[in-house]
C-alpha cells in the first residue's frame, strides 16, 4: 500500500516537473531538444509494450514510426486534412501494418523474428522511398505545418511542448492502466514463459498480435507528432541506426517498467547534446555507456533504482526489527 | 559631493554606451565539423574565417568587429536542427548555414519563424523562392536546377557522348540531379542510357558499375558526397569502365582530390561553380587562401567568403535589424564576388555560374565554362 502511495507521489512530482519545465527551457534550442525527448519517450513507451512487456524483439519499429510520419504528412499537406485526422489516420495505418507484421511472429521466434522484422522494416523504408508521387521519395517531404487543433495553433515552442507532453501522459496512463489488467499480465506471461502461458489458457497468438498492434499505434502517433514538429521528413532519417537508438532507450532506461523508456529516451536524446564537447569521441562514450549498462544494470536504470529502493527498505526493516 | 556623484554616474553611463558600441557582432555558422560531411564543409569554415578577418582588418562593420561562432551539425539531420537553434540562442546577426540540402530543408521552419538572414551553399532547387524557399534564406551557390543540366550538355556537346549514364546517391541531392539530367537530355531529344542509385553509406558500388559497364555508356555522371566519389573513382578504375566521367561538385573539392589514390581520378571531370585560382582577377585571393589554410581555394570557400562580404555591406548600408538586412540583400543584382555572381532581387536564386574542371596530376584545371 505504501509502495503504491510512493508511486503516485513519484508520478505527481514527475508530472509537476514536466509541466514547469518550460520555465527553465528559455530558448528554442532547449525546447527543441525537449520536443524530441517527448516524442521519443512516447515511441519508446510503445516499443516497451512489445520488447519489455511481451519479450518480442522487433527491428522494424522505426518503419512504423515512418509510416505514421508519412501518413500524417500526406493527409495534411497533400489532401489538406486537419491535424487530428492526420494523427488519427497515422495511428490506424501504423496499427494495421503492425498487425500484419505480427502474423509471422506467430510462427517464428528469437533471432528469426528479429531478422524478419529487420527485413520488413527495410522493405517499408524502400517502399516509402520509391513511392515518389506520394512520399516525394528521397527528396524528402517538406512544408509540413505545426499542429493546429480547432483553431488553436501549436506553432510556437511552448504550446507544442504541452501538446507533446499531453500525448505522452495519455500514452503512459494507457500503459500504466493496461499493466494492471489481464492483458498486461498476459503480455508478461508470454515474455516469461510462452508454454507456461499457453498451459494457463492464455491465447498467446492473440496476445502477440495485440502487442504488435498497440505498440504500432504508439509508433504511428509518435511519427505523426515528429513530422509536425520537425516539419521535414526524409527516408534517410528512419534508418537502422535509429532502430538501435530506440532499442537502447528501452534497454538502458529499463525494459518492462513504465518509467524506464521515458528515462532512456530523455537520456539518449539529451546525451549527444551534453557530450558535444567530446565531438567524435561521443560514439565511443555512447558505446561504453551501453556496454556498462548491459554489464552492471541488466534491468536498466529503472531496475537499478528499484533494487536500490528495495535494499534501503530491507535495511530499514531490519533496523526496526532490532529496535 | 553631489556633483562628483553625478559626474561618476555620467562617466559610467558613457563607458557603458562606449562598450556597447565597441561590442562584437555575432556571426553564426552551422556546419558539420564532425562526421561524414566534416571534410567537405571545411572549406566553408575557411572561407568565412578569411572574410571575417578581412572585414575586421578594415575596422569591422560600423566600427564593430565580427565575431564568428560555429556550431556542429554532427553531420546529422536532427543535429543540424539543434545546431541552428543553438546558434539562434546566441542572437547572431546572420547565420552561415550548412551546404547539405536535406539539413537546410529540415531547418526551414526555424529559418522562416526566426527571420534571421541565413546564407547556405545548399544547391537543391527546392529552396528557391518560387518553391519552398523563404525571403531570409540566401543561396550562395548555383542552384541544382542549373548545374546537372550544364554537366549533361558538357557530356553531350563537348565530349560528344551519345550514351550518357547516371550514378546517383539515393537522397534529396541525388534525386535532384537525376531529374535535372533527365530534363536536360529531353531538351536534346535524348534519354539516359542507364540510371543507377546507391545509398550514401554504401562502400561498394560494384553491382551498379557493372550494370553501367554493360550498358556501354560513353559518359557517366556521378552525383554524390565526397566519400561516395572516392569509392566510385577507385571502382571505376578497378572494373575498367572506359567512359568519360563527370562528377558532381563535391567530387572535385580540393579536400576530396587529396583522397583519390595517385592519379586514379586524372582525366575525370567535375562540376564547379567557379575556379577562383584559374581566374586572374581572383588569383591573389586564392594565393592568400592557400597560404592561410595550406589547401587550394575552391568555389565553396569563395562563395561563403562572398556571403560574409555581402552581409557586411548590407549591415553597413541598412543596419543590424534582420528585416532591414534581408531587404538590403534582396536588392542585390548581378553582384560579382570571388566565387560566383549573385542576384537576390526579383526572387533571384543566388549564384548563376557553372564551370567544368578536369583533374590533371591530382589538381583541377578549367575545362569549360558552360551555359
Amino acid at each position: 500500500m505504501r509502495g503504491a502511495g510512493n508511486r503516485y507521489v513519484f508520478w505527481a512530482v514527475a508530472l509537476a516537473a514536466a509541466l514547469a519545465a518550460p520555465l527553465a527551457l528559455t530558448n528554442n534550442y532547449q525546447l527543441g531538444v525537449a520536443h524530441q525527448a517527448l516524442i521519443f519517450a512516447l515511441l519508446a513507451t510503445g516499443y516497451n509494450l512489445l520488447l519489455g512487456f511481451t519479450g518480442l524483439v522487433s527491428f522494424g519499429h522505426i518503419a512504423l514510426f515512418a509510416i505514421g510520419a508519412y501518413a500524417s504528412a500526406i493527409l495534411v499537406v497533400t489532401f489538406g486534412a486537419p491535424f487530428l485526422v492526420g494523427v488519427g489516420a497515422a495511428a490506424i495505418i501504423a496499427g494495421l501494418v503492425g498487425v500484419v507484421i505480427a502474423m509471422p511472429a506467430l510462427r517464428i521466434k528469437g533471432h528469426y523474428l528479429t531478422l524478419l522484422t529487420l527485413a520488413l522494416g527495410e522493405v517499408i523504408r524502400l517502399l516509402i522511398r520509391s513511392m515518389e508521387s506520394l512520399t516525394h521519395g528521397s527528396q524528402g517531404f517538406s512544408g509540413i505545418p505545426r499542429p493546429e487543433i480547432f483553431g488553436m495553433s501549436f506553432r510556437a515552442g511552448v504550446p507544442l511542448y504541452y501538446l507533446l507532453l499531453f500525448a505522452l501522459v495519455l500514452g503512459v496512463a494507457f500503459v500504466w492502466r493496461i499493466e494492471a489488467t489481464r492483458y498486461g499480465r498476459a503480455f508478461k506471461a508470454v515474455r516469461d514463459s510462452e508454454i507456461g502461458a499457453e498451459v494457463c489458457g492464455v491465447r498467446t497468438d492473440h496476445v502477440k498480435v495485440l502487442a504488435f498492434g498497440v505498440s504500432a499505434v504508439f509508433a504511428g502517433v509518435a511519427g505523426s507528432l515528429y513530422a509536425h514538429t520537425m516539419r521535414f521528413i526524409s527516408p534517410e532519417f528512419f534508418s537502422l541506426g535509429l532502430t538501435i537508438t530506440l532499442l537502447a532507450m528501452v534497454l538502458i532506461g529499463g525494459r518492462g517498467t513504465v518509467i524506464g523508456p521515458i528515462v532512456g529516451a530523455i537520456l539518449l536524446i539529451s546525451l549527444p547534446e551534453w557530450l558535444r564537447f567530446v565531438k567524435d569521441y561521443y560514439l565511443i562514450l555512447f558505446g561504453l555507456a551501453i556496454w556498462l549498462c548491459a554489464i552492471a544494470l541488466p534491468d536498466g536504470l529503472a531496475g537499478a533504482a528499484a533494487r536500490l529502493l528495495q535494499a534501503r527498505n530491507s535495511v530499514r526493516g531490519r533496523a526496526s526489527l532490532r529496535t | 559631493m553631489k556633483l562628483l556623484t553625478v559626474l561618476s554616474a555620467a562617466a559610467l553611463a558613457l563607458g557603458a554606451v562606449s562598450a556597447q558600441a565597441q561590442s562584437d557582432i555575432t556571426l553564426g555558422m552551422v556546419v558539420g565539423t564532425t562526421g561524414a560531411f566534416a571534410g567537405g564543409e571545411a572549406p566553408l569554415v575557411n572561407g568565412v574565417k578569411l572574410a571575417v578577418e578581412d572585414v575586421n582588418a578594415k575596422g569591422g562593420v560600423g566600427g564593430r568587429k565580427l565575431k564568428l561562432v560555429i556550431e556542429d551539425t554532427g553531420s546529422e539531420q536532427t543535429g543540424a536542427v539543434n545546431a541552428y537553434n543553438r546558434i539562434l540562442a546566441q542572437k547572431p546577426v546572420a547565420i552561415m548555414d550548412t551546404t547539405v540540402s536535406g539539413f537546410v530543408l529540415s531547418q526551414l521552419g526555424a529559418i522562416e519563424d526566426e527571420g534571421v538572414p541565413t546564407f547556405t551553399g545548399a544547391a537543391t532547387a527546392q529552396i528557391a523562392l518560387d518553391k519552398k524557399g523563404v525571403a531570409n534564406l540566401f543561396r550562395v551557390r548555383t542552384s541544382d536546377s542549373l548545374v546537372p543540366g550544364a554537366a549533361t550538355r558538357f557530356a553531350a556537346r563537348n565530349l560528344q557522348a551519345k550514351r550518357i549514364g547516371v550514378l546517383r546517391v539515393n537522397n534529396e541531392y541525388g534525386a535532384g540531379w537525376r531529374s535535372a539530367i533527365e530534363g536536360a537530355l529531353a531538351e536534346m531529344g535524348m534519354k539516359p542510357a542507364i540510371v543507377e542509385s546507391y545509398e550514401g553509406a554504401d562502400r561498394d558500388l560494384t553491382p551498379q558499375l557493372l550494370r553501367i559497364k554493360e550498358a556501354n555508356v560513353d559518359a557517366l555522371i556521378v552525383a554524390g558526397d565526397p566519400p561516395n566519389h572516392v569509392v566510385a573513382v577507385q571502382q571505376i578504375r578497378q572494373l575498367g569502365l572506359n567512359a568519360k566521367v563527370i562528377m558532381s561538385n563535391s567530387g572535385v573539392l580540393p579536400t576530396t582530390l587529396r583522397l583519390y589514390q595517385g592519379g586514379a581520378a586524372d582525366g575525370f571531370y567535375g562540376t564547379v561553380d567557379s575556379l577562383p585560382a584559374a581566374n586572374p582577377a581572383h588569383k591573389a585571393w586564392a594565393d592568400r587562401y592557400k597560404a592561410a589554410f595550406n589547401v587550394d581555394a575552391d568555389y565553396s570557400a569563395a562563395e561563403y567568403y562572398d556571403g560574409v562580404m555581402m552581409l557586411a555591406d548590407a549591415i553597413a548600408k541598412a543596419g543590424e535589424k534582420p528585416a532591414d538586412i534581408v531587404k538590403a540583400l534582396r536588392a542585390l543584382k548581378d553582384r560579382a564576388g570571388v566565387g560566383n555572381t549573385y542576384t537576390y532581387a526579383d526572387k533571384g536564386d543566388g549564384g548563376q555560374t557553372v564551370a567544368i574542371g578536369e583533374i590533371k596530376g591530382g589538381r583541377l584545371e578549367l575545362a569549360a565554362q558552360v551555359k
